[in-house]
């Protein structure tokens, strides 16, 4: 291959970084740049969320899709402020005692700062009816109309005693009594008599004086009888003047709390209920002088905490619609609680002891959460899904919701319930979602995705530039000149592995911009300059650095071995890229493939030994089938190829080698030698097309590493996809190598171009008559291979007649 | 502080007697002793004026007592009238020596039948300025109690 044409694959410096040359903007610094346009290239995906936020149907939800670190939840925060600003708050949420089932609390909504108004309210009462009530008790009224009671009552009783006495002693019986009952006995002068007396007696007045004891028995037992019944009349008849004194106590204090919230039915209702209760058991506010026992005297507090209010939701400070962010969506955070407290060694509760949860802190607004949290914290998900099903939500324990507890505990009344959900995740999350998950889409119907770069066009550069000041004045940076901020444009595109795009990464640029910031500031400067990005970034490689330089030292003290001069038949240098997540870097790896007469075999001994990727696979398998379609098309193929990527102990993934595979294989059949001083990516389709490889910069920049630390001597490059080329963004060092003339970026199209750098020999192609030039390498490959397949027929042939003899 | 000296004398302090039967309360009498001795040094002797008429009525072969709860009837024996005899001293001597307890008085429980006239003027003994018998109401005609009502002995009547 000649040089003239050598050159013509060679990708002109100014390619191999697309330099910032669009600010047209005349400034100094950045903080004389106007402020961007906001959302600058999102704008698909903030469309979708206004959409979203603005459409009131059910499951109109929203999932924001995008990396983290694009700075998603400070864009969705910014689009819901701007909505939840026009909206007014929601209703506060209470809970208050059922009175006619206490383990089923009931739920008040009150307008918003009525709920707090309404709890104090109820506080209010509470301390009215502790002094109101009790003075009733003790009142003369009270007194005199439950001593009027009492003193009909006794009459009755004293009646029926007196008319009993009075019958015993005209009868001449006395009526004893005992510490348990009462004895009658017979009486002579008015004193019992013994039984020699009663002995001493005519038997008549015996027999009378037994008869009249018998009839007075019977007497004494109805009054006895009607003991109990004269009891109830008195108990009834206290505490229907209980009630009545209780009621006349109690509806001064209500009748005003009534009035104040007529309007609301519910709530009117509640206060009836609460009412009824208090006179139904007014006996409770009295308390008696002295329990039997000391832990049976009722505590007051306990018996006023039931008619207390419980605020759940309360929007009295607030302005607009509530915006709520949970960083811990556990489900007790995001459902709410029923918390318990210890009594008597068991655990109890009550409506005062339930807790809210994110979902009704938003209700009525906007609630965001990550959705890889919601995910990973038991049973948070399902519970979101029944309430946004149910439109309400039941602040239950999650065993309960499960039924895997069968204790009695409360059921609150569910809450009426109007959130509109954001999720932030992961796009992969959302497509596992939107596939497993057959009520993800009726819930959550919008997605929002966000971009991770944009086109690199001369306004977006504009308003990049725009975005880099606005980001640097808000965390009060220095501003960078203009160098500078041309400059991060084109790390941005790097960042974004493409020349013609720009990163929307956010936090990367944040740190970049940050880090430059330190490193200005350390050398006492008012300006970040283009010295301060290059020492950010190279620093930050520094730090991360640690496995690239082992890498190179292995490569250098030849434990790894590369070779960067000289020839070798079979034996390539493939790039490959190790991405550590925060940092990304490649480095050649030896590729060689060995070859045989075979059964039209091509083993990929990566994926024989399980270290390759289905990827890395699908790639060989192409390799195989462009190999037996472009040199063995009317011939079976009759090799047995292998490639292996040399001391590789990890696992391979990828078709980014295809190329060097292939051109591994042909070198190897061909036995025509690969330059060494080369290195090759690209990916192979099947009539030998060179398509993209990502990584490109990456793996320039590691190949073009080892050779200048070995010595750059002119002959160094490195092959790539020509449709690659855009996305270069080279650093300035291989630049510089490449103006000298002492490194090469070569881009391809086909396999053959780059067999024929690789090579130094024509590839070859098929003349009119079908055939590759004698010579040339392609040549060469079809010449072995029909050799291979002669040899495997004259093979077959023999070992036919062998057995038939 | 001379006159405290003075009254801590035994021979100065109050004597008290509290007349009690098998069916009175002992919460109400122990508050008049109480308010009677108002902090004075004082002796309490309780009375239990025992009911001879229950075992007169036990004697007899038909007496059957009435229950108060229910009204059901069971024979009134002279076993039974001691028994509730027994059980009712216990229950008040326990009950007054607790109060008595509490209130820092000495206390002296006497078993009196109503005819026992003579052994009443030895619990009262000569000085009856110095005494004074607190009973309930019920008792005012007791025939143990009808002559010390109507002598010079200050007797306070419970209601």
């Amino acid at each position: 291959m000649t040089a003239d044409s050598l050159r013509a694959y060679a990708v002109s410096t100014q390619d191999l970084r697309k330099a910032c040359d669009a600010l047209a903007h005349a400034f100094e610094h950045s903080d004389q740049l106007p402020e961007g346009t906001p959302y600058l290239g999102q704008q698909r995906a903030v469309d979708a969320i206004r959409f979203g936020i603005q459409m009131q149907r059910p499951g109109y939800n929203i999932y924001v899709l995008g990396p983290l670190g694009s700075h998603r939840h400070r864009l969705v925060e910014e689009l819901v402020i701007e909505r939840a600003t026009t909206e007014g708050p929601p209703d506060d949420w209470c809970y208050v005692n059922n009175f006619a089932d206490p383990e089923r609390p009931s739920a008040l909504s009150f307008p918003a700062g009525l709920g707090s108004a309404f709890r104090d309210d109820m506080r209010g009462l509470i301390e009215d009816m502790q002094s109101a009530i009790p003075a009733a008790f003790e009142g003369d009224d009270y007194r005199n109309q439950l001593k009027a009671i009492e003193e009909a009552t006794q009459k009755e009783v004293e009646s029926l005693w007196k008319s009993l006495d009075e019958l015993a002693s005209g009868e001449g019986i006395g009526v004893l009594q005992t510490p348990t009952g009462y004895v009658l006995a017979p009486l002579q002068d008015g004193k019992v008599i013994g039984d020699k007396e009663f002995d001493r007696l005519p038997e008549t007045k015996r027999k009378e004086i037994q008869a009249a004891i018998q009839r007075l028995g019977e007497e004494l037992q109805t009054r006895i009888e009607q003991m109990p019944k004269l009891r109830k009349q008195l108990r009834e008849r206290v505490k229907a003047l209980n009630r009545d004194v209780t009621a006349g106590a109690v509806s001064v204090l209500l009748n005003e709390l009534k009035e104040k919230y007529q309007g609301m039915p519910k709530v009117s209702a509640y206060l009836d209920a609460a009412q009824q209760n208090i006179i139904d058991n007014a006996e409770d506010f009295q308390q008696p002088e002295s329990p039997a026992l000391p832990f049976m005297r009722r505590d007051s507090s306990q018996l006023l905490a039931q008619y207390e209010v419980n605020l759940l939701v309360d929007n009295l400070d607030k302005t607009s619609a509530p915006i709520v962010f949970e960083p811990n969506p556990s489900y007790p955070n995001i459902i709410g609680k029923i918390e318990h407290r210890a009594e008597m060694g068991a655990l109890v509760t009550d409506f005062r002891m339930v807790r809210s949860g994110a979902l009704l802190q938003a209700n009525g607004g906007y609630l965001l959460l990550n959705i890889d949290r919601v995910l990973s914290r038991p049973f948070v998900w399902e519970a979101l899904k029944q309430a946004l099903m149910s439109n309400s939500v039941r602040i239950e324990t999650p065993g309960e919701s499960w039924g895997l507890v069968s204790t009695a505990t409360l059921k609150p009344e569910p809450i009426p319930f109007d959130v509109k959900i954001i999720l932030i995740g992961e796009r992969w999350l959302y497509y596992l979602l939107s596939m497993y998950d057959r009520e993800f889409d009726e819930l959550f119907k919008v997605a929002a995705d966000l971009e991770d770069d944009v086109d690199r066009s001369d306004e977006n550069v504009e308003e990049y530039g725009r975005l880099i000041a606005d980001r640097a004045k808000a965390s009060e940076l220095l501003p960078l000149n203009a160098a500078a901020l041309r400059q991060v444009i084109e790390q941005r595109a790097r960042q974004a592995q493409d020349g013609e795009r720009l990163s929307m990464h956010m936090r990367s640029l944040d740190d970049l911009l940050i880090q430059s910031d330190y490193w200005a500031r350390q050398r006492q400067s008012s300006l970040i300059e283009p010295q301060d990005i290059d020492e950010a970034i190279g620093q930050r490689e520094h730090r991360l650095e640690r496995t690239r330089s082992r890498i190179m030292d292995a490569i250098q003290r030849d434990v790894l071995l590369i070779d960067t001069s000289g020839s070798c038949v079979g034996q390539v240098n493939g790039l490959s890229v190790i991405d550590l997540g925060e940092f990304r870097y490649g480095h050649p790896v030896r590729i060689t493939a060995t070859t045989r007469i075979g059964t039209g075999e091509v083993v990929d001994i990566e994926r024989e030994v399980e270290l390759g990727g289905a990827i890395h696979s699908k790639g060989m398998l192409i390799l195989s089938s462009a190999l037996t379609a472009r040199y063995s098309p009317e011939t079976p193929l009759s090799l047995y190829g292998s490639v292996v990527f040399e001391q590789s102990y990890g696992g391979v993934e990828g078709d980014s080698a295809s190329v060097a595979e292939l051109c591994a294989l042909l070198s190897s059949l061909a036995r025509v030698p690969i330059l060494q001083n080369l290195a090759v990516t690209g990916s192979l389709n099947q009539l030998g097309r060179v398509q993209v490889v990502g990584g490109v910069n990456e793996k320039i920049e590691g190949f073009f590493r080892v050779c200048k630390a070995r010595g750059l001597d002119g002959s160094h490059g490195v092959i790539i996809p020509r449709d690659n080329v855009k996305h270069l963004m080279l650093r300035q060092e291989v630049i510089d190598a490449a103006a000298a003339e002492q490194f090469t970026v070569y881009a391809v199209k086909h396999v053959d171009e780059a067999l024929s750098i690789l090579t130094g020999c024509e590839a070859g192609q098929r003349d009119e008559a079908g055939k590759f030039p004698e010579g040339s390498v392609n040549g060469k490959v079809e010449q072995q291979l029909i050799r291979y397949a002669t040899l495997r027929r004259e093979f077959g042939e023999k070992a036919g007649k062998d057995e038939q003899e | 502080m001379r006159k405290r000296e003075k009254m801590s004398k035994s021979e100065d302090s109050l004597r008290v007697l509290i007349a009690v039967t098998e069916t009175c309360s002992l919460t109400e009498l122990w508050r008049t002793v109480t308010q009677t001795v108002d902090g004075s040094r004082a002796e309490v002797v309780a009375l239990f004026l025992h009911d001879e008429r229950w075992h007169r009525a036990a004697s007899l072969p038909f007496t059957r007592e009435i229950s108060r709860v229910g009204g059901t009837a069971a024979d009134f024996t002279a076993q039974r009238a001691e028994q509730i005899l027994a059980d009712t001293v216990s229950r008040l001597q326990r009950q007054m020596q607790q109060l008595a307890a509490e209130a820092n008085l000495p206390v002296a429980f006497e078993v009196l039948p109503e005819s026992d006239q003579a052994r009443l003027k030895t619990v009262i003994g000569k000085d009856e300025n110095k005494c004074v018998l607190i009973a309930p109401s019920v008792l005012t005609h007791h025939p143990l109690l009808a002559g010390l009502i109507q002598s010079n002995l200050r007797v306070v009547i419970v209601e």
